[in-house]
């Protein structure tokens, strides 16, 4: 049975090396032998035959690894052995490795960042989404000088309702609208809308001018979406009567 | 607010244990309820507050939406306690004015990034800017900081230094339109470039082209979109202004071809055609940026002829004259840039004058592929054939000065391409990149354009390389502009590998990522 | 700003060449960017910087041309050439149908809305 490990060693690296280091080609080994065909022959056959029976033995039994790659005179090879690949970490590195493993794995992403990216994206086109956010927020950062995460987040924060209504069904005639706190996600989600629906009406064409200039008018307590905030509140502190407490 | 609280059940009401201050007064919530420390803080000073006999309806309506937000989190765990705390305390006797959410409601289309989803309906427009993200940004009124960098002096460069354009060139260079948008320049209280190895070898070219004549110094600049060649010019420029020189710039080349600037047959025997308006901005540029260094004197007369004005039709016909040895250069463009007539012949009049005298002058054309990629331009003659560019007074008049027909008696000409524009082989075959096809397009390979294009000398500007990237790097933290990361907490080293990996040393896309990348 | 041309209003920002291939019924794109050329606009010029001299050589220029009531009345002559000698190509025209072998089971909209003895466009 050949082993895929042998082919190169049936080759032979003496009759490649030979035409490598030739300084009249230093090209490809099929040009090689191609220029030289006549006298490497054998060395054709030679690859030929070595692809016909590999091609005999990967249709004739199922591919396992550990067999076919296993060195010549054992059955199985290790195949995490990394012995071969004679590298060993230096002594910064473990210490760098014994550090790490310590600390949780950071986010790759902050993930107010990526619930306003996915609030804007339409039709799943979310690199173009974050260019707008991004293009929004450094506008921001031009005209405040501070971080504009934490100003949107800070933005979020004021904007988002504290609580909002939901409609139960009682089972009788009527339905009531009960009071019901939000979660953060739920606060910022709401926010969010309405500075998307503030940037609607201003007048550039330009998607990421219109979110920084909602984005300040929020940081700035001029948004439209404060009024709608409470409006959300009065709406829920009409309706505490029918809060039920389970 | 971490004091422990305790509950006490008097009379159906629920009193939190008074903090150590004693009772806060009730008009001290308010601010607190604006500016919420904590949701545990507000919690103890509201059911404080609404334990308090003066509590009205409306107080009531303005506190619900807290109370319920963060009574739901730290209230007792015990039902019956929550029971007796809500009831006493917030229902008690009061009842919905109405139960219809739907006349408050309020449904509408969210449209956010497509603002056409409405149709071809014209919008009646909204309040704030109406410009683009570029327009707006690159005009944005900025909080000026203070920068103490260095500034780019031709005398002392240091490799890998930040520096600043220095004070006596940074305003001829905003005049004759070096910095650009879509630089970030807006991101800085001022201009800045880093001092690179092209730098440096531009400054030896700089200081060869002082002495010898322009045929000596005929550049090309060229390299990748975003490498840094417009601002490898600019610092070229700037270094030149320091040392006395004179700068006639060209910042955009498209200018001339894609007809956006009116035109007409020129009054001149070498060239068909003159554009009045780009010749009247050019020179404006010129005289403001180069205002100190014109007092040469004229070594020939020249005439302007008045025009009339709408006002008085007799007016005198008086023409104005400047005279040879007793005007200088800086009296003829004085009056040329009130001059209300055509200004081309003094145009040329100009670069005749600075050919003639010892002052060294350079001449730069950025965005130069623009004459290599629409060698045919936009204008159109009589008979509707399109125009070739070198029929046109400016361009040809660049062309002159690189084929070394005209030339200054020092300084240089500097031509620099754009990554804007498409690659074609015309200027790569001129300065010996590629070899000659001769079955190319005309598209591809402009033959007369390239034979001329043979004079220039081949200027590379490369990616930054590692310290490059970190020097720079360093300055946008020390700046602060750059957020997406915890700057606290990198490891400097492994941060800069990876910002010059993913930008793969280019300027434009490493400025890219720590200022328009928010993730 | 509005600009008059042979009666018809052009609004001061549109560029000369695109108004004129508008508004003129055998004006097109090719024929407009022509006719700009002869008179020595360049390709981004404003119907609102025409001056007097401008707008009398474009009327001119327009006059010479076979445009507007003149194109339809060559056309009509055309259609009515051939009904009278009894051509199929007539019948159809006459017929309000398309005359160049298309279907009328369904579609032909365009046929039935403008093919007549008296075409108008």
């Amino acid at each position: 049975m050949l082993r895929v490990s042998n082919l190169s060693r049936r080759l032979g690296v003496g009759s490649l090396g030979r035409f490598v280091t030739s300084p009249l080609l230093q090209k490809t080994p099929v040009q090689i032998f191609r220029f030289n065909s006549s006298q490497n022959k054998d060395v054709y056959d030679l690859w030929i035959q070595s692809i016909q029976e590999l091609r005999k033995e990967l249709n004739d039994k199922p591919w396992i690894p550990e067999v076919s790659l296993a060195p010549p005179g054992q059955a199985r090879a290790d195949m995490r052995d990394t012995s071969h690949l004679q590298w060993q970490p230096t002594q910064e590195q473990l210490e760098q490795i014994a550090e790490l493993k310590s600390k949780p794995i950071p986010l790759k992403n902050d993930p107010l960042i990526e619930h306003c990216t996915n609030l804007i994206m339409k039709d799943g086109l979310k690199y173009k989404a974050n260019q707008y956010l991004s293009k929004a927020l450094y506008l921001v950062f031009l005209q405040k000088r501070k971080d504009p995460v934490e100003l949107l987040r800070g933005c979020l924060d004021s904007l988002g309702p504290l609580c909002s209504t939901k409609t139960m069904k009682t089972g009788f005639a009527k339905n009531v609208t009960v009071p019901v706190p939000l979660s953060t996600r739920q606060r910022n989600r709401l926010a969010f809308k309405w500075i998307l629906e503030g940037s609607d009406k201003r007048a550039s064409k330009d998607f990421s001018v219109r979110l920084a200039e909602e984005i300040i008018s929020v940081i700035d307590g001029k948004s439209s979406g404060f009024e709608k905030r409470s409006l959300m509140h009065k709406q829920a502190a009409l309706h505490r009567a029918y809060l039920k407490l389970k | 607010m971490s004091t422990e609280l305790s509950l006490v059940i008097v009379n159906r009401c629920i009193y939190f244990k008074p903090s150590p201050l004693g009772h806060p007064p009730a008009t001290c919530l308010y601010p607190i309820l604006r500016h919420p420390p904590s949701i545990f803080a507000y919690n103890y000073y509201v059911c404080h507050y609404l334990s308090l006999p003066s509590f009205t309806t409306s107080d009531q309506i303005l506190l619900f939406p807290y109370i319920i937000s963060c009574t739901t989190q730290y209230l007792p765990t015990n039902r019956s306690y929550r029971k007796v705390f809500l009831h006493s305390t917030m229902f008690r006797g009061i009842r919905a004015l109405h139960t219809s959410a739907a006349s408050l409601a309020e449904k509408k289309v969210s449209l956010s990034f497509r603002k056409e989803a409405k149709g071809f309906v014209k919008r009646s427009k909204g309040p704030g800017n109406h410009k683009n993200f570029i327009n707006v940004s690159s005009t944005t009124l900025l909080k000026k900081s203070e920068s103490h960098l260095p500034d780019l002096k031709p005398q002392n460069l240091t490799k890998n230094v930040v520096t600043n354009f220095p004070n006596d060139s940074v305003k001829a260079l905003h005049h004759l339109g070096s910095f650009r948008k879509g630089q970030f320049n807006e991101a800085f209280s001022r201009p800045v470039s880093l001092v690179r190895d092209a730098t440096i070898r531009l400054e030896k070219i700089l200081q060869k082209a002082l002495t010898t004549d322009s045929t000596n110094t005929r550049i090309a600049i060229i390299g990748e979109s975003g490498v840094g060649k417009t601002t490898t010019l600019a610092q070229f420029q700037s270094m030149a202004k320091s040392h006395k020189a004179i700068v006639f710039a060209i910042n955009n080349a498209d200018n001339f071809v894609d007809g956006s600037s009116d035109f007409g047959p020129s009054a001149l025997d070498t060239v068909e055609y003159r554009q009045p308006m780009v010749t009247r901005k050019l020179i404006k540029k010129f005289f403001k940026a180069n205002k100190d260094e014109l007092n040469i004197p004229l070594t020939e007369d020249i005439k302007f002829a008045t025009v009339k004005s709408f006002g008085e039709r007799k007016g005198k016909q008086q023409d104005l004259a400047f005279k040879a040895k007793e005007n200088t250069l800086f009296d003829v463009l004085n009056h040329a840039v009130h001059y209300r007539g055509d200004l081309s012949h003094c145009l040329h009049f100009t670069f005749s004058q600075l050919s003639a005298s010892n002052v060294p002058v350079f001449l730069t054309v950025d965005n130069f592929t623009a004459f290599t990629q629409n060698p045919i331009t936009a204008y159109r003659d009589t008979k509707n054939n399109r125009i070739y560019f070198d029929r046109f007074e400016i361009p040809s008049l660049i062309l002159r000065y690189i084929r070394g027909d005209d030339k200054f008696n020092k300084g240089g000409v500097l031509i620099s391409s754009s990554g804007k524009h498409k690659s074609n082989d015309t200027l790569s075959v001129a300065l010996g990149d590629k070899s000659y096809e001769p079955y190319a397009k005309f598209g591809d390979f402009d033959r007369k354009l390239a034979a001329t294009l043979q004079n220039l000398e081949k200027f590379e500007v490369p990616s930054l390389n590692k310290e490059e990237v970190g020097s720079l790097l360093q300055y946008y933290l020390d700046q602060g502009i750059i957020h997406n990361e915890k700057t606290d907490e990198i490891n400097f080293e492994s941060f800069r590998d990876n910002k010059f990996f993913y930008s793969s040393g280019n300027p434009r896309e490493l400025l890219k990522s720590c200022t328009l990348n928010y993730y | 700003m509005v600009v008059h041309i042979l009666g018809k209003g052009f609004k001061g920002k549109t560029l000369i060449d695109i108004g004129l291939s508008s508004k003129f019924y055998g004006v097109g794109l090719q024929t407009a960017q022509r006719l700009c050329s002869k008179l020595g606009f360049y390709p981004s010029m404003r119907m609102h910087q025409l001056n007097e001299q401008q707008v009398m050589a474009i009327t001119k220029e327009l006059s010479d041309l076979t445009i507007e009531g003149k194109l339809r009345s060559v056309v009509r002559e055309n259609i009515q050439l051939k009904r009278t000698i009894g051509s199929y190509a007539g019948l159809r025209h006459a017929m309000g149908l398309p005359v160049r072998g298309q279907r009328t089971k369904t579609n032909a909209k365009t046929a039935k809305k403008l093919n007549k003895l008296n075409r108008w466009g």
